[in-house]
């Protein structure tokens, strides 16, 4: 079945035999927003005091370690703190409390990626490539790389806003995986990937993760999570709910989605 | 399959925030050598928190410096796309502009009146002001612009108003060139001073980029400000002495030390000094560098403060 396919190399060996890749220790997020709510002007002006802020607690005490070659997937409701959690694991957003340690800074592929609608998928690529901090003599040598990888070479001289959002997405993932990332955490980003694309993906993925990596992956896709990842959390309101393998999790989760429905 | 698999990495090194050493990831089973600033653990990891200190993001940005490039070729590029006389428009649009003023300041309301080469003079002005004002708007709107890149991709952002303020160096290009020729046509002959002016604009860029970066930053929870701009713009061209000589209608010495506060006269003014040696008061000078240094440090520490929000 599906299972059998995610036995990695891996996944053989004890957890305690693998390096620790990324160390998640009770932390919690909080952030402040301006709440939205229906104002006259005047209220609008007088917002700016900061009387309207309203923090938003996402993420509360959520703890988790990644070994080499460990792959997890985040499965939860909108709103249950998923991204939060990604951008948190990013280092850029601030933390409440708690710890986070890496061994790299993770790389975040975010959802709709679209670099530069108006220039071309090859400008596209060359400015990301450089963005990822590629030297430009590299870039002429791993743009070849990405255009095949992405199965965009008749497309590639087109502007980006001729391409369909599969298309972009496709062309934003082979970008950011191109120098084999040490953690990759992908949010949503490959939900609107065809078929075959999904199956490119997924061996990058395996990639990843076989070159002593981690991968975290946020997704709706119970198939995806089940293909790609050895573990899942399943995440609500900001809380960690369950963790553990992907047939276990996700099937509760997937049942609790249709008893509330 | 079976068996440790434990492929290296044989392509470049990603240069992640924290940086990313190939040597380190050679073997992840015994502890990461010493990376210069970054502190490991027993484990050999690394605490996040926040954003790197500002040494370690002075060397990222740096390491990305042709990202920064090719994102302000790109937008130099595109500006003119599509019209008929593409490039030429960056020495037309600044030209036409300085006709329309010099007919109405200088030829209407007599603005030459006690200014030696009053049209050098103009140029020299409008097209130092129209440098710093482009990359203050430009940069008030250039997070929204570049959603796309900042969704997708991990750099440091602070490169998005530096990028903008690079597009208006090259910009700056063809008008300098405008300068240096309606001087000559003009008949001046130029100094030593003219050697301080690569100084003078390299000042003048500091202090843009340092507004810029907080417009960027004030844009993201006021994106008002980005049709406010237009209108203190207008205000300030006036206040600047773009247009006509702050020092042929005010006399009184502590005033005109007053108009040195404002950076955008104190920019251009310093200009001018440069390319037609007009005397002005060492509190130009001092004024510049106070603001080129002040607002560079100051606009760059708020808008890293902010820096984990863009692109939400």
């Amino acid at each position: 079945m599906d299972d059998t396919s995610e036995l990695e190399p891996w996944d053989a060996i004890p957890p305690e035999d693998r390096a620790l890749v990324v160390d998640v220790d009770d932390v919690h997020v909080v952030y402040r927003v301006h709440a939205d709510v229906k104002a006259s002007l005047k209220s609008r002006l007088a917002r700016s005091s900061g009387s309207r802020t309203r923090r938003v607690h996402a993420v509360r005490g959520v703890s988790f370690a990644l070994r080499e070659g460990d792959s997890l997937g985040i499965v939860g409701a909108n709103g249950s703190g998923k991204s939060t959690l990604l951008a948190a694991l990013t280092g850029l957003l601030p933390i409440e409390s708690g710890r986070i340690r890496v061994r790299t800074r993770p790389v975040l592929l975010g959802v709709g990626a679209a670099l530069r609608p108006q220039m071309s998928g090859r400008r596209n690529i060359e400015l990301g490539c450089l963005a990822m901090g590629m030297h430009p003599d590299e870039i002429a040598s791993r743009s070849d790389e990405i255009i095949e990888f992405a199965g965009l070479a008749e497309f590639i001289d087109l502007p980006l806003s001729a391409y369909s959002s599969g298309m972009r997405a496709r062309l934003a993932f082979s970008i950011a995986t191109v120098t084999t990332p040490d953690i990759l955490l992908i949010d949503e980003a490959l939900a609107v990937g065809d078929e075959e694309f999904r199956l490119r993906s997924g061996r990058r993925i395996a990639d990843i993760r076989r070159a002593s990596g981690a991968v975290i992956l946020v997704s709706h896709s119970p198939k995806e999570i089940r293909a790609s990842c050895n573990r899942v959390i399943w995440m609500d309101r900001g809380v960690v709910v369950d963790d553990g393998p992907p047939s276990r999790v996700v099937d509760a989760y997937l049942a609790a989605q249709r008893q509330d429905s | 399959m079976g068996g440790r698999l434990l492929h290296r990495w044989s392509t470049a090194a990603l240069d992640g925030p924290l940086g990313f050493d190939p040597a380190m990831a050679a073997s992840p089973l015994t502890p990461a050598t010493a990376e210069p600033g970054v502190e490991r653990d027993a484990d050999g990891l690394i605490t996040l928190g926040g954003p790197p200190p500002p040494t370690r993001a002075l060397v990222e940005i740096w390491n990305r410096r042709y990202f920064a490039s090719a994102l302000a070729r790109s937008e130099v590029r595109s500006a003119n796309l599509g019209t008929l006389l593409g490039q030429t428009w960056q020495v037309l649009n600044p030209a036409f502009m300085i006709a329309v003023y010099f007919v109405i300041f200088g030829l209407v309301l007599d603005a030459r009146r006690g200014v030696e080469h009053y049209v050098t003079f103009l140029v020299a002005g409008v097209i130092v002001f129209r440098f710093a004002q482009s990359t203050i708007t430009g940069c008030a709107s250039s997070l929204a612009r570049n959603l796309g890149l900042l969704r997708s991709l991990q750099f440091p952002r602070s490169l998005i108003p530096i990028a903008q303020m690079l597009e208006q160096l090259y910009a700056l290009i063809p008008g300098l060139a405008l300068v240096l020729i309606v001087a000559a046509i003009d008949g001046v002959r130029p100094g030593l001073e003219l050697l301080a002016l690569p100084i003078v604009l390299a000042a003048t860029a500091a202090f843009t980029l340092g507004l810029g970066f907080a417009t960027a930053r004030a844009a993201t929870t006021v994106p008002d400000l980005v049709q406010i701009m237009p209108h203190a713009f207008r205000v300030l061209l006036y206040i600047s002495g773009v247009l006509f000589s702050v020092d042929a209608f005010i006399e009184t010495d502590w005033i005109r030390s007053l108009f040195a506060l404002n950076p955008f006269y104190a920019a251009i003014t310093a200009a001018r000094w440069s390319i037609l040696g007009i005397e002005t008061s060492p509190a130009v000078a001092l004024s510049l560098i106070v603001w080129s240094l002040g607002a560079l440090g100051s606009g760059w520490w708020w808008f890293r403060r902010g820096e984990h929000r863009y692109g939400a």
